[in-house]
């Protein structure tokens, strides 16, 4: 996670001059220079998307599903924000229809049988009995917190995990997530508080 | 700042991300309020819960998967790729699709029409059967009123002459020019005279034969069409017919020599065999195979039964094979069937019985006299023949001399019936 003061993704007038040259590249027909951003900010989409759908596979396919919609639609692309913001708005449509769509809620429920089951962080889950050594207690505690977290994040509405996961994961400014979500940045706010208190009460008993 | 706009910059401090003059006015604020502080170990310990949170990465194979999808077409193309592809798995469960389609249509759909059909086709006959009882609700089976008083008119001899002046002109007219009861016909009813293929007759197998000949125009050749009065009727049957006329009484013996007429008959047929075509094979050849089965069907044999298939099949055979040899020579004269009543019906008592039968069998009657015999013509649709033809013998109370099939239009059979009188 990229939290550090001033450390605002996107916004960094280097990589934003190296993403424009990027894209007129794809425009003009370059599929490595498309790859090279596909490499560049798939981590992060697949987490935004894991983080807001609270699935991998559903997170990961969301991903997937946007950097398509950026590479048809990247003739659209002006260039008034920066490619990383035009992206995380694509990614925050995506996961937004994804996670309204009845299908995709339906085919939640079912299991992948050719895909290994994956936790909601992308980790291949033990479908075998544990092994002779039981982990150690601090791993143990930090996967339950993990988990009780990402639960509790589950139960929030859409929006508010996505400005969950924008502003308190992802380290996003207002301005940004205004610039993503389209939501003035005084609702982002007002949201992000009711979002963070429902989110502190249900992890009262962990957190205390 | 305030109160609540301090609580709510405690998770930028936190993370460190407010700016100088921020980040002092809530030190200072925490320095004065324990809940504060409290508030803020909260936060942090929630930021903390979000650290202990695994990263997500992608998957290796994330690149591909979208190269994968971007290969994927969209629009029309996209749809035909979704639905067809691959080729291998798709196509052949959309057959199977599509057989098991087609078997649920045929087992299920198609019972389902036949069997409606069916049920149509019955009420249809049963209107049908229905149609006749009301003579008058069956318009396009009964002749126009206008034609039937026309074709009475024509029948009818002239309201001069009386009737016995009629029957005494018949039989001066028999006794010079030796004609057949058929020829009557033709005179009486001179626009069914060309069409005239077989008349009277009771042997078995008689109106078969006769269509048969006529149709071969070989043994029996056909009446030209410029002369309607010359009749198709074969050797055959006008020895068969000179058998009962013999027999019939003083009257009838009193007439010139039969056989002398039929043998100049003959000879003049033999004459008009040459010619290319004749009114009676154009009748027979309107539908000759119809009036074949009928007659041979419901005509009468010696005994004054209906011939068996086989036996009918067998007469045939017989009559073609003399046809084909040349060697045709009329045959011995058959008895004449003479279906004995109880007691016989008056003339009116017959004709009023003929015409209420064919009343309800939606039929058209012209009734004539000659010489001793009624002659009746009767047009009636083919398929109430063998019922009329039953509901007159189960009377019992005529004696039908003989009857033939002589025209077959559309499904309508013109049927010459010959009673005694």
């Amino acid at each position: 996670m990229n939290r550090a003061a001033g450390e605002q993704p996107g916004l960094h007038p280097a990589q934003d001059e190296e993403d424009l040259r990027l894209v007129e590249n794809v425009r003009q027909g370059d599929r490595i220079s498309f790859d090279r951003l596909v490499l560049k900010y798939r981590d992060r989409i697949v987490m935004l998307c894991v983080r807001t759908l609270g699935d991998f596979q559903e997170g990961e396919d969301a991903a997937q599903e946007t950097f398509v919609k950026a590479y048809r639609s990247i003739g659209g692309f002006r260039g008034r924000a920066s490619f990383s913001t035009w992206l995380y708005r694509i990614a925050v449509n995506t996961c937004r229809n994804q996670g309204q769509s009845w299908w995709n809620r339906a085919w939640r429920t079912a299991l992948h049988l050719d895909k290994p089951a994956v936790d909601g962080e992308g980790n291949e889950m033990q479908t075998e009995l544990a092994g002779d050594d039981p982990p150690a207690s601090a791993e143990l505690d930090r996967k339950r917190t993990g988990e009780a977290i990402r639960a509790a994040i589950k139960k929030l509405p859409l929006i508010h995990r996505q400005l969950i996961v924008l502003r308190d994961i992802e380290g996003k400014s207002y301005e940004e997530i205004e610039g993503i979500t389209g939501v003035p940045a005084g609702t982002v706010k007002s949201r992000l508080a009711r979002a963070r208190a429902a989110l502190q009460n249900d992890l009262k008993g962990l957190l205390a | 700042m305030n109160d609540r706009e301090i609580r709510e910059s405690l998770h930028d401090y936190a993370r460190g991300l407010l700016g100088e003059k921020e980040r002092r006015e809530v030190e200072r604020a925490l320095a004065a309020s324990a809940s504060l502080k409290k508030e803020l170990e909260r936060v942090r310990a929630y930021y903390g819960a979000l650290d202990e949170m695994e990263p997500v990465r992608a998957s290796r194979d994330f690149l591909e998967k979208v190269h994968e999808k971007l290969q994927h077409r969209t629009g029309a193309a996209g749809l035909v790729e979704k639905i067809f592809f691959p080729l291998y798995v798709k196509v052949p469960l959309e057959l199977l699709g599509v057989a098991a389609t087609v078997l649920v249509v045929v087992f299920l759909y198609v019972p389902y029409l036949t069997q409606k059909q069916q049920q149509e086709t019955m009420r249809q006959q049963a209107t049908e059967e229905d149609v006749p009882k009301p003579a008058a609700s069956a318009p396009a089976e009964t002749p126009p009123p206008a034609a039937m008083a026309q074709q009475e008119e024509k029948t009818r001899v002239s309201p001069a002459k009386a009737p016995s002046e009629q029957f005494a002109a018949a039989k001066a007219k028999r006794s010079t020019k030796p004609e057949t009861h058929a020829q009557d016909f033709a005179e009486a009813m001179p626009e069914q005279a060309p069409s005239v293929a077989v008349a009277g007759k009771q042997s078995a197998g008689f109106g078969g034969s006769m269509a048969d000949k006529s149709s071969r125009g070989s043994a029996a050749p056909p009446a030209p069409a410029g002369a309607p009065k010359e009749l198709a009727l074969s050797e055959k049957d006008e020895a068969r017919k000179a058998a009962p006329e013999a027999a019939e009484g003083e009257a009838r013996s009193a007439m010139p020599s039969r056989t002398a007429g039929l043998e100049a008959e003959k000879s003049k047929r033999e004459e008009l065999s040459a010619r290319p075509s004749g009114a009676g094979a154009a009748i027979a050849e309107s539908n000759p195979r119809q009036v074949r089965e009928i007659v041979a069907q419901y005509a009468f044999n010696s005994a004054g039964e209906a011939p068996q298939p086989a036996q009918y099949e067998k007469m045939r055979m017989a009559e073609a094979k003399k046809s084909i040899s040349g060697n045709y020579a009329a045959p011995a004269a058959a008895p004449a069937p003479e279906m004995k009543a109880d007691r016989l019906m008056a003339k009116e008592d017959q004709e009023g019985f003929i015409n209420a039968v064919a009343s309800k069998f939606n039929a058209g009657v012209q009734s004539r006299d000659s010489g001793d015999l009624r002659i009746y013509s009767i047009t009636i649709p083919s398929r109430y023949v063998p019922s009329f033809l039953d509901s007159l013998r189960a009377k019992g109370a005529l004696t039908i001399s003989g009857y033939a099939a002589v025209k077959a239009i559309a499904d309508k059979v013109t049927v010459i019936l010959k009673t005694s009188r």
